[in-house]
């Protein structure tokens, strides 16, 4: 999927869909905007993210590129 | 004799197969245990009752194994749907029909809990002009936000607004990819103030905003919204905000070549109650399953033939004018009649996974009768068929068909050749086609209308 490569294209579908609803649920993205602004001052947060971020990378390796690929089962 | 459907893999939990004519469903022990919640509920049963669902009962009998290679816990049947139609042969007014009741279907399972898989335009069908839902393998208990939001917008909601607020017809981008218009390239179309029409800045901007710099995985996503308290109340909202959204969607009126053809075309009056009459009496007469009414333009012809078949499939290029018809049928026509865009000269080819997921339009449509008015004349002389190959394609749908044959002395055939060089359509005659015309079919009933220009035929295949 386009740049995303192994991330679901369907991630940013899920905020949009909040953002439709005309739910703060907005805010969910935001919050991850503040911990951008965090990661600059605190390194606290710096390393939980790269924590983060390792997880998800184990997470992933071996799952294939089409299981993620933003298909969704039909028919 | 089993056979799979070829667009039905992707969902591990469900396929369906076809078995000596019967549509069945294969569920695993997860897609059995979602039916059982699903069968259980009261909004099931009452959109059955409405035709909004369709209908489907428990299978006692052999199946085959999954595709998987595993035994299914339980196989449900389908009622089966008499003809087969892709969202891109749809007019504006039938895929409008279909997102709401895609829409209509998630809020009444979502009020009890229930949500679905996806938002795909193919779950729908369509029974005449009333759509219906096919996909039962796609509920599922209800945890958060709707999933099947991104593929309503690509196959559902971005079509409908391209054409509404953009006058864009969708047919070839929805003919293109089973999965629709992607949300970057929708933002593409909507440039400058275009991107403040109704719905299009949270839907596509927003959206393809978000695409881009949501970089956190799904599963994720989905937890922060649910620790934020978002649960089933998100999926009702999103699909009630979309269903207010899609009710306001509407095109412009549009005019087209066609749309007047009726008042415009040199018809006598004479001639056209004598088509009529020839028409209504080999339909009578034959009492068919499915008519196909290739070129159907206004529907005049789908409409006689809609008395005494079981079901018309109308099809015609120009999409204003199979709208037209198409909401003329909404408003109160038979039941019967299913009005197609399709380009005749360039009909719908295999799409999706190994060109076999959605079929071709000639095996879909398994015609008893066919009818070729008025259309001879557009394939040999506007698009330069050779009229052999134009019989050789009404002998392949192997049924009876009814042929005018308009001759180059009608006024309509002169305007056509007017705009070609001489001498290229010297081979276009009564005679020629006539000839060609019974090589292959035997011809039962040759009327000339009053005109004296152009000839009806009814032609049986030999």
């Amino acid at each position: 999927m386009r740049v995303l490569g192994y991330l679901d294209a369907g991630t940013g579908s899920i905020v949009a869909s909040a953002a439709v609803a005309g739910f703060a649920a907005v805010a969910v993205f935001f919050r991850m905007g503040l911990r951008r602004v965090k990661m600059l001052f605190s390194s606290k947060a710096r390393a939980e993210y790269r924590a983060e971020k390792e997880a998800l990378a184990a997470a992933e390796e071996g799952t294939d590129n089409l299981a993620d690929a933003g298909t969704s089962p039909t028919t | 004799m089993t056979t799979a459907e070829p667009a039905s893999f992707r969902d591990p939990d469900t396929a369906v197969f076809y078995q000596d004519g019967r549509v069945l469903r294969g569920l695993s022990e997860q897609g059995k245990a979602d039916w059982d919640r699903l069968a259980a509920t009261k909004f099931l049963g009452e959109l059955v009752a409405a035709g909004k669902v369709v209908r489907t009962t428990p299978f006692e009998g052999g199946a085959p194994l999954s595709p998987r290679g595993a035994p299914w816990a339980a196989v449900i049947e389908h009622e089966r749907i008499p003809v087969i139609s892709y969202p891109f042969e749809w007019p504006f007014a039938l895929l409008k029909q279909a997102a709401v009741l895609h829409l209509e279907v998630l809020l009444a399972a979502l009020g009890e809990g229930i949500s679905m898989k996806d938002g795909y335009a193919y779950n729908v069908q369509f029974r005449g002009v009333a759509p219906t839902f096919i996909d039962l393998g796609s509920f599922e208990p209800a945890k958060g936000p709707w999933p099947g939001y991104r593929q309503f917008c690509q196959t559902l909601l971005f079509p409908l607004m391209i054409q509404a607020h953009l006058g864009i017809a969708y047919q070839s981008y929805l003919r293109g990819s089973v999965n629709g218009l992607e949300p970057g390239d929708v933002r593409g179309m909507f440039g400058g103030l275009r991107r403040f029409k109704k719905g299009v800045f949270r839907n596509v901007y927003l959206h393809s905003v978000l695409e881009k710099k949501v970089t956190t995985s799904t599963e994720q996503v989905k937890s922060q919204l649910k620790q934020a308290g978002f649960g089933l109340e998100l999926a009702k909202a999103t699909a009630g905000k979309l269903l207010k959204l899609v009710h306001k969607l509407d095109v412009k009126k549009r005019g087209s070549t066609w749309s007047d053809y009726r008042e415009t075309c040199s018809y006598s009056d004479a001639d056209a109650s004598a088509k009529q009459a020839f028409v209504d009496g080999v339909a009578g007469a034959m009492a068919p399953g499915t008519v196909l009414d290739l070129g159907a333009n206004d529907g005049e012809y789908s409409l006689i033939a809609a008395r005494h078949a079981q079901q018309v499939i109308a099809v015609d290029a120009d999409e204003p004018t199979i709208d037209a018809f198409a909401r003329r049928l909404l408003a109160g026509g038979p039941g019967n009649v299913l009005p197609l865009v399709m380009d005749l000269v360039d009909p719908s080819p295999g799409i999706g996974w190994r060109n076999r997921e959605r079929a071709p339009f000639p095996e879909r449509v398994r015609p008893d009768l066919v009818f070729s008015l008025a259309l001879v004349h557009h394939l040999a002389i506007s698009a330069n068929v050779p009229l052999p190959e134009v019989v050789g394609w009404l002998r392949s749908f192997d049924a009876p068909a009814v042929v005018e044959f308009v001759d180059r002395d009608d006024p309509m055939t002169k305007r056509l050749l007017a705009n070609k060089p001489a001498g290229l359509f010297d081979d276009y005659r009564l005679d020629a086609f006539e000839k060609l015309l019974g090589e292959q079919f035997s011809l039962d009933k040759r009327e000339l209308l009053p005109s004296g220009t152009r000839t009806l035929f009814l032609a049986t295949p030999r």
